[in-house]
């Protein structure tokens, strides 16, 4: 079985360590969440101090529980939001690139449009159909605002099936019988996954922004908390104005913070993927005991300071006669 | 000798439209990929394709496994026609399999080499009880034992004979009367071609398989062929069996060619006086016999009229005006081929 | 009198316990003149040592050891030596080209889609023929495509109007543009059909007659070298396992692989019968045997060769060389392995 190549690039090890935290976080952040978010008996607009981490809003509600809640919703809306529109693109993608023809014009078309559209007006058209009821229930947002951000996913991976459907192993597949469907599932497909994971990656880096522009603009339902929310709050009560950066500026470092770790854990995934994209175990500290300067040019291959003779690896006896 | 044969091709030919130019310039060419061409395979026999790239060979294996559509032509199975043009279906796939000549390009690199097999045999009707005892015998029919060392393994981690052994397998997998190759060992190492080529040839003399070997190697066709067919520029130009092809070529392109293989053993092919860059561009003619404008023999009526195939021997057809009177020509130094041919 | 001489070069792909030693403690000699030719199969290493002491190997690859020496003879018959891996990147690009020059395997695709043909002799000759003005450069690049048989029109194509064969022609010419004393070739007519191959030779043997440059020819096929090269070596494992003369290697092989190559070209003439060629397949570099690392294939393969890897050796007084156990002068040599060069032998 394949084994799990565990992430060596330091990008990747920060970028996973962020999500985990922020995982962690949706699940217990209520729990350990020092007070109910929307009591507000507290003294208002108090600043920092050690009974309210982050001080209390102009309303007199504790802004560090409020910041707990509000993982929870932000980043369930995000992954689901993420996750139908990864398939969408899926489906769609695939098999416009696959089958070709008047599929592939008539889901083209329809990525096109999607694409065109411009996602935040849509988005506040799509909400504003919404019953108030819906409105704060996580996954049906997270669909409506899957069906802003599929497209872009759908046509980088038409653009790939088209380039692997001319393979000669998926040529192979059609010649032993294979179905269609079962050709765009098994066999394509999984040689897609580089792009799959990136493309959810991103799509759910773009659900973050749409979910929190959506609460900022006070388009979801309050009742549920979320980092938008908390700054759609801080900016009705002018918090910018009078310096209160203690309510705005945390949910604002959570949503990049969780931006940045998706982006990170996108620019090592070629790498974890493929491993024969890796030097071959080529640090810095090696090349300089090796007296090589770090920048190799093209033209002038390095030669090593004499030494003595290279040890050999390991040998292992093939049975002669072995045919290979 | 010969039982009748299972597949069957009679004047196949395949046109492509290619639009050539750019802006105001737009215009459409025909290429004549590969033009009447017929052929029988039958069991316990391999037939020899040999040719050039552009020769059409590789369409010409694409059109018998029915994976290109003919423009016109007809084939047969098994004596019964097959209607072109519809959808290829699963009988035909059991009865003809096609491997390639890339053996890392035709496993897909994310599935073990098992899981082709086992398609394979799933498709056509296989039990998944039955698929370990199929399994070990498709890949004894290959020599690639024990089985599980290499099923259990990516494509990657197998070297190039073993991986086109199993992508022979693969094929075997389907149980098929016919095997068509299309230039199996073109990529693979020298010292490991010999071992898939045998087990091609055995496939015929222990299976009964009738197959169809695609090389530009002419002498590997030699090596494990009973009857080889020389293309050129999609047609058949001449057609014998291997060792009297390469004694008495009766063609001259087919002379042309085998006075360019390297042949250390053989005296008269040490290297001879400068060659022009000649052939390439001038190509092949639209008119009259396509091997005109290259051809040393060449007379007024090649670049008018296109030869019909003559016999000149038992079993051997050659395609030139110049068998018109009953005449062969004599083999040629390839330094002469060039004489007097106007530059390019 | 040599052009070139190769100590005991290795080269190693990373760095450490992962390297893959894809070259190892190779010598090697060039005549001046002559045509070297070096046969071998994927993993043989034959490509890696050219790049290797040209110093044109792409990163990780790394020259481990040993020592390269380019032999340059002046016009006024004076030799100066130019240690190739402690030149600096200017030494190295003063002698390349001028001195040695590559025809490389992807030729094909070496030449700008975007140039015309006559812009790629024009910026070769204008950096190193300072003294040429533009009709100058023109003048020459005509008579280079003249010495690769191709006409002046070709000059102003660009590269995707052209054959492949033009296109190796092409850079051929270019290759010869500033009369190195060295010319490397790998697999210059691997990606070409056998008619244009054979031209191609042909016109490579003439101008080396004429030019008199040596020429390292490296290939798979041996067939083609035993027509083309005055000596050629055998490689396998990143080592050479044989060097003789054309005639000599082809006609009386004395290494097990060897005889196995030879064996796995099927003949144009004489009787069908079945042939047996090597089994196994080449060694894998990351995983190479004990001792000699072609004796899991070998059909003489004795105790020794499991453990200790031999040495190339001379063998009778012609001055050949071959690394294998048999030929130790202690244990028999098998017959396939001591035949004499026929007498007729064409070459």
């Amino acid at each position: 079985m394949k084994r799990l190549r565990l992430p060596r690039s330091p990008k990747v090890i920060v970028g996973l360590g962020i999500e985990l935290f922020f995982l962690v976080l949706t699940i217990v952040g209520p729990w350990i969440a020092p007070y109910d978010p929307s009591y507000n008996g507290f003294v208002q607009n108090l600043p920092p101090s050690a009974k309210h981490w982050l001080g209390t809003t102009a309303l007199g509600e504790d802004i560090f529980s409020q910041l707990l809640n509000g993982a929870r919703a932000t980043i369930v809306v995000a992954v689901v939001a993420g996750l139908v529109a990864t398939m969408i693109a899926m489906v769609v993608g695939i098999s416009a690139g696959y089958l070709g023809g008047r599929a592939d014009d008539g889901l083209s078309m329809l990525s096109n449009v999607f694409l065109a559209i411009p996602g935040l007006p849509l988005l506040i058209v799509l909400d504003s159909y919404l019953p108030q009821a819906d409105r704060s229930n996580s996954l049906v947002l997270g669909l409506v605002i899957a069906l802003t951000g599929w497209a872009w996913g759908a046509r980088v991976l038409r653009a790939q099936t088209m380039s692997l459907r001319n393979r000669d192993f998926v040529e192979a597949s059609r010649i032993i019988g294979e179905s269609r469907l079962r050709i765009m599932a098994v066999e394509i497909a999984p040689n897609l996954l580089p792009i799959l994971a990136s493309s959810l990656l991103f799509t759910i880096l773009y659900s973050i922004g749409a979910y929190v522009t959506l609460a900022y603009i006070g388009l979801t339902s309050t009742s549920v908390w979320n980092w938008g929310t908390m700054m759609f709050w801080a900016q009705a009560n002018n918090a910018p104005l009078v310096n209160q950066w203690y309510w705005f500026v945390p949910p604002g470092v959570c949503i990049a913070l969780v931006g940045a770790g998706l982006a990170l854990i996108n620019f090592g995934i070629d790498e974890f993927i493929n491993p024969r994209l890796r030097d071959a175990g080529l640090t810095s500290k090696m090349m300089r005991r090796a007296g090589l300067s770090r920048r190799v040019r093209l033209g002038v291959t390095p030669v090593l300071r004499p030494t003595a003779s290279p040890r050999r690896s390991r040998g292992v006896l093939s049975a002669p006669g072995a045919p290979r | 000798m010969s039982a009748s044969p299972i597949l069957e091709a009679r004047s196949l030919t395949r046109y492509f439209t290619v639009r050539t130019g750019d802006g105001g310039r737009r215009r459409k060419r025909i290429v004549r990929a590969v033009e009447d061409v017929s052929l029988s395979l039958r069991p316990s026999r391999v037939t020899a394709v040999v040719g050039e790239s552009g020769s059409g060979k590789s369409v010409l294996a694409r059109m018998l496994a029915r994976i290109v559509t003919p423009t016109s032509g007809e084939l047969f199975l098994r004596g019964q026609p097959i209607a072109l043009g519809t959808k290829r279906g699963l009988d035909y796939t059991r009865d003809v399999q096609l491997v390639l000549q890339d053996p890392f390009a035709s496993m897909n690199p994310v599935h073990l080499v098992r899981h082709n097999l086992e398609r394979a045999l799933l498709i056509h009707g296989a039990r998944r009880a039955e698929l370990p005892a199929r399994l070990s015998g498709a890949m004894a029919r290959v020599q690639l034992t024990p089985p599980e060392s290499f099923l259990d393994r990516f494509p990657h981690e197998l070297s190039g004979g073993q991986l086109q052994r199993v992508s022979i397998a693969r094929a075997l997998c389907v149980e098929p009367q016919v095997l068509l190759a299309d230039e199996p060992v073109s990529m693979l190492d020298v010292s490991v071609r010999l071992g898939v080529l045998n087990i091609v040839r055995s496939l015929a003399d222990d299976e009964r398989m009738a197959t169809l070997y695609i090389t530009h190697d002419i002498a590997s066709a030699r090596y494990i062929a009973d009857e080889t067919i020389v293309m050129y520029a999609g047609q058949v130009v001449e057609r014998s069996d291997g060792v009297t092809l390469i004694d008495e070529p009766a063609h001259p392109y087919t002379q042309l060619l085998i006075a360019s293989v390297p042949d250390p053993s053989d005296p008269t092919s040490v290297a001879s006086p400068v060659v022009r860059d000649e052939g390439a561009r001038l190509g092949v003619a639209d008119v009259g016999c396509r091997f005109a404008p290259r051809c040393p023999f060449v007379m007024d009526r090649c670049r008018s009229e296109e030869p019909p195939a003559f016999v000149v021997g038992s079993g051997h057809e050659s395609k030139c005006w110049l068998h018109r009177d009953g005449a062969v020509a004599t083999p040629v130094k390839v330094a002469n081929s060039h004489e007097g041919v106007p530059r390019a | 009198m040599t052009v070139l001489e190769i100590r005991d070069l290795s080269v190693e792909y990373g760095l450490g316990e992962a390297a893959v030693h894809a070259v190892r403690h190779v010598d090697l000699d060039v005549p001046r003149s002559r045509v070297l030719g070096i046969a071998g199969e994927s993993g043989s290493g034959k490509s890696t040592l050219v790049y290797g002491f040209t110093r044109l190997l792409r990163w990780p690859g790394v020259v481990a050891g040993g020592s390269a020496v380019l032999h340059v003879l002046g016009d006024d018959g004076s030799e100066s030596d130019v240690d190739l891996l402690g030149a600096t990147e200017r030494e190295l690009r003063s002698i390349r080209w001028s001195q040695i020059s590559v025809v490389l395997q992807s030729a094909l695709s070496a030449l700008n889609p975007v140039r015309r043909i006559a812009k790629e002799f024009d910026e070769v000759l204008r950096v190193h023929r300072s003294r040429l003005d533009r009709r100058g450069r023109r003048a020459r690049a005509v008579e280079l495509l003249e010495m690769v048989g191709l006409d002046e029109d070709r000059l102003d194509r660009f590269p995707h109007e052209l054959s492949g064969g033009q296109r190796q022609r092409i850079m051929i010419a270019l290759a010869l543009a500033l009369d190195p004393q060295l010319v490397i070739m790998d697999e210059p007519t691997t990606a070409l059909d056998v008619v244009t191959q054979r031209e191609i030779v042909d016109q490579l043997f003439e101008l080396r007659q004429r030019l008199g440059f040596a020429m390292i020819f490296i290939t798979h096929d041996l067939s083609l070298l035993v027509e083309l090269a005055d000596e050629i070596a055998v490689m396998y494992a990143g080592e050479i396992v044989e060097r003789a003369s054309a005639a000599e290697l082809h006609g009386a092989p004395r290494h097990p692989y060897t005889l196995g190559l030879i064996n796995s070209f099927p003949p144009m003439h004489g009787a069908r019968q079945e042939l047996v060629g090597l089994p196994g397949a080449p060694a894998d570099l990351a995983n190479l045997p004990t001792g000699c690392s072609f004796h899991p294939r070998c059909a003489w393969a004795m105790e020794i060769c499991k453990t200790e890897s031999p040495k190339a050796q001379p063998v009778g007084d012609t001055g050949r060389l071959v690394a294998c156990w048999l030929h130790d002068g202690i244990h028999e040599v098998p017959v396939e392995l001591r035949r004499s060069v026929p007498e007729r032998h064409p070459l």
